[in-house]
């Protein structure tokens, strides 16, 4: 298998927040989906990732290569797209672009402007009459006409309406056809990964909670519901998030099985979303 | 490099008539004193075009953009210190027509065309401006010290009256600062200061979280 992206035991240090050895790695030919609720450090990983934040300590690897060593090198074959607008708003979308062509040595401006077509933008519009959805594209635009080879995106999905957010997705699938990419793509929108994403990796207050294909993970986890009485201690201790409501109970089982085995059929196991993951466990490592 | 040089100048497109306007501005203004016109006039140049550079960097966000490319820091910085001297050489070019024109046209203004003790002087002035602004900038970004900017310009104004004043009593003094500070020797000092703000600046920009 050929890694694109490795990050080892990667950690930073601030006064009030510690992003703590995370690690994890990807795949070329797949997505993963970074996911975590707001403030979890999934910003802070991506630009110590693009070397923007000086790690604390840690190790990253992008294309098999240090990330600090190699940095000229891996930035020619990446991409990035970030949640807020890096590009001079002054600047038309043919003049930004002009700019930035340079600096890829395999740039194609061919692609660049059947890109600018199929997004439909328009080349001499400035950037500050981009909307939001607009924008992102641009970003897009830019990473896929100079071939990058793995894309990182920054809550790309945030602040958009679910067309658009529905054509990014398709525009991302249709870019990893042919095996040969990789995107790695943080949102606290976990629906847009429910049909996308691969992998997920799941980072909450500055820690994973785990790093593992997706379907692997939707088939062990599992929302498990019945009556407060069928709520035992052992249960309990085996739930994340419990809620005890007048009707009964609501948990998260990271063992679908184990749970089964141990109440049979006195409650109710159903398969998670993505969504219903992030949720039980936020909960359950705030009550803990 | 030259294209981070050029898109210095690019973002502030709607500004590039303070290149023409502002010159003549200070060569009307300092009529009566003709040799601080012709220094004022592409310092006020080199000022606004990298100041203006640094607004259109801070708020556009754009640290994230160009250290997200492939392009090393050192580079992002070489090409801001080059910049500021492509302004001042700007800023000496309008400032060198403005003087054959007057002369041409026989414009009733006092002023003669630069000499090479002017583009000396200017040269060690704005590189003396560039030199301490820049490594404050990199370190704190432009919100946090535009009110230095502001000072160091002005005081650069000041200074050879400050200097002249604060060493009245003190002629062997005062002719050795004169002697420093004008000509040749001042502009290479003052390049020379450029050359160690400059290391700051990349030892300081290389350790700079981007956030």
């Amino acid at each position: 298998m050929d890694t694109v992206l490795e990050v080892k035991n990667l950690s930073k240090v601030y006064r009030d927040f510690t992003l703590s050895n995370v690690s994890f790695s990807l795949e070329r030919g797949y997505i993963m989906g970074f996911i975590g609720p707001n403030g979890a450090g999934k910003s802070t990983t991506i630009r110590l990732i693009m070397n923007l934040l000086k790690k604390t300590s840690g190790e990253v690897k992008i294309f098999g290569l240090d990330y600090r060593t190699h940095e000229k090198e891996i930035k020619n074959r990446l991409g990035f797209v970030y949640d807020e607008n890096i590009f001079y708003e002054e600047l038309t979308i043919q003049e930004m672009a002009n700019l930035l062509a340079p600096f890829y040595f395999n740039w194609d401006e061919k692609l660049f402007q059947k890109l600018l077509k199929v997004f439909a933008l328009e080349p001499r519009k400035k950037i500050k009459e981009l909307s939001r959805g607009m924008k992102m594209k641009f970003s897009l635009a830019i990473a896929l006409s100079h071939h990058a080879e793995l894309i990182i995106m920054d809550e790309p999905t945030s602040g958009l309406d679910p067309i658009v957010r529905s054509e990014l997705l398709d525009i991302l699938s249709e870019y990893m056809e042919d095996g040969e990419k990789a995107v790695f793509l943080s949102t606290h929108i976990t629906t847009d990964l429910d049909r996308i994403a691969d992998y997920i990796t799941f980072l909450n207050a500055g820690k994973i909670v785990f790093s593992a294909n997706k379907d692997e993970i939707l088939d062990r986890y599992g929302v498990v519901k019945g009556a407060k009485e069928a709520l035992t201690p052992a249960l309990k201790a085996e739930l994340l998030g419990t809620k005890i409501g007048s009707l009964g109970f609501e948990g998260l089982t990271t063992d679908r099985t184990k749970v089964k085995d141990m109440v049979g059929t006195d409650v109710l196991i159903e398969r998670p979303t993505l969504e219903d993951i992030m949720l039980y466990t936020v909960r359950g490592e705030q009550n803990a | 490099m030259l294209r981070l040089i050029w898109k210095d100048l690019l973002v502030q497109k709607k500004s590039w008539w303070t290149v023409a306007v502002l010159p003549m501005f200070m060569l009307i203004a300092f009529a009566n004193q003709p040799e601080a016109a012709l220094i004022a006039g592409p310092l006020a140049v080199a000022y606004v075009l990298v100041i203006m550079a640094c607004v259109y960097d801070e708020k556009n966000k754009t640290d994230l953009l160009w250290c997200s490319l492939p392009i090393s820091r050192k580079t992002i910085i070489g090409a801001k210190y080059l910049a500021a001297l492509t302004f001042i050489l700007l800023g000496i070019l309008v400032v060198t027509v403005y003087g054959f024109i007057i002369k041409f046209f026989g414009i009733p203004l006092p002023i003669e065309v630069i000499s090479l003790e002017d583009i000396f002087g200017i040269i060690m002035a704005t590189s003396l401006f560039v030199a301490l602004f820049f490594p404050l900038y990199f370190k704190f970004g432009y919100a946090k010290t535009r009110y230095f900017g502001i000072l160091v310009y002005v005081l650069l104004f000041m200074a050879p009256q400050i200097l002249k004043e604060g060493l009245e009593d003190n002629a062997e003094l005062a002719a050795l600062v004169q002697k420093i500070t004008s000509g040749l020797s001042g502009a290479v000092i003052a390049l020379f200061l450029l050359g160690i703000s400059y290391f700051v600046s990349v030892g300081i920009y290389q350790q700079k979280d981007l956030t």
